[in-house]
């Protein structure tokens, strides 16, 4: 039990020194007491945001450039779709399309990294 | 219990760290003008650094990776430098205060920091061995002119002084 408290408390470190020296790229979306990280390839995610039409809305109001919103769709809700290349379409994008955004999201009825209980 | 916690962290370590796949080829322009191929750079190693004027743990990074090209830039090392920054002018003023002697490489489109070497965090920096493999991807910000990491380089250039 104690050599198991030890590999995890090693393996939290590790975690956390990790995320420490990184820009943060992750971010929680919800809606209808339901939350999913960006990206996450989940059915229900894929229904929430994709099947509905809400992402395509979110992303026509975004200030984002237009090939970019291009890859983000094609990564979040296509059959090409990839949680690395969705992150990674979104750590790309500078720090005012990434406020556009996640303010797109807001005003189509999600909440930002909220989680409900 | 035990036996699935281990896997779990030895499976995790091995994903944040070694695999060697064959290197995505890309030809950016730097901020001189100049084009740069990675096949082109075949029989050096290479080192690919992501990095943003916006990322603090970027900027912090930058002096010793300088550092670490003055010493090895003759010895057969690369350093490219690819930002995701699209305002050439504002990169360029960004230099003007984090003067670095690496080329500086410009993704406007996105191609290579999304769909070849999908960087999902900053910053990152790939090593790529003189047959043009990546053997190393490191995440977050790193001291490139500790003992450990040039070791590592010494290793890839075969002992060549």
């Amino acid at each position: 039990m104690k050599k198991t408290l030890i590999v995890v408390s090693i393996g939290l470190l590790m975690i956390l020194s990790a995320c420490a020296s990184t820009e943060r790229t992750a971010f929680i979306i919800s809606k209808g007491n339901r939350a999913y990280y960006f990206g996450r390839q989940e059915k229900s995610l894929k229904l929430t945001l994709c099947d509905s039409g809400d992402f395509r809305r979110v992303l026509r109001d975004a200030q984002i450039r237009k090939d970019l919103k291009k890859k983000l769709y094609r990564y979040v809700c296509t059959k090409d779709a990839s949680p690395e290349k969705a992150r990674a379409t979104y750590a790309y994008l500078t720090p005012e399309e990434k406020k556009s955004l996640k303010h797109s999201f807001v005003l189509h009825g999600y909440a930002i990294n909220y989680v409900p209980c | 219990m035990k036996k699935a916690i281990l896997i779990f962290f030895f499976v995790l370590a091995l994903s944040v760290t070694a695999h060697s796949s064959v290197a995505p080829d890309f030809t950016l322009k730097s901020l001189d003008g100049k084009r740069y191929t990675l096949s082109a750079l075949k029989g050096k190693v290479v080192i690919l650094n992501f990095w943003a004027s916006w990322c603090g743990a970027c900027i912090e990074e930058m002096p010793s990776l300088d550092g670490f090209y003055r010493q090895y830039r003759k010895r057969g090392v690369e350093v490219l430098g690819i930002t995701s920054d699209r305002d050439e002018e504002l990169v360029k003023r960004f230099l003007k205060k984090h003067p670095v002697s690496y080329p500086i490489l410009l993704d406007k489109r996105g191609d290579v920091f999304v769909d070849k070497y999908v960087v999902s965090l900053l910053p990152m920096t790939f090593i790529i061995d003189r047959e043009g493999n990546v053997v190393e991807k490191l995440i977050g910000t790193q001291d490139f002119q500790s003992k450990d990491f040039k070791e590592k380089i010494e290793k890839l250039l075969g002992g060549a002084k």
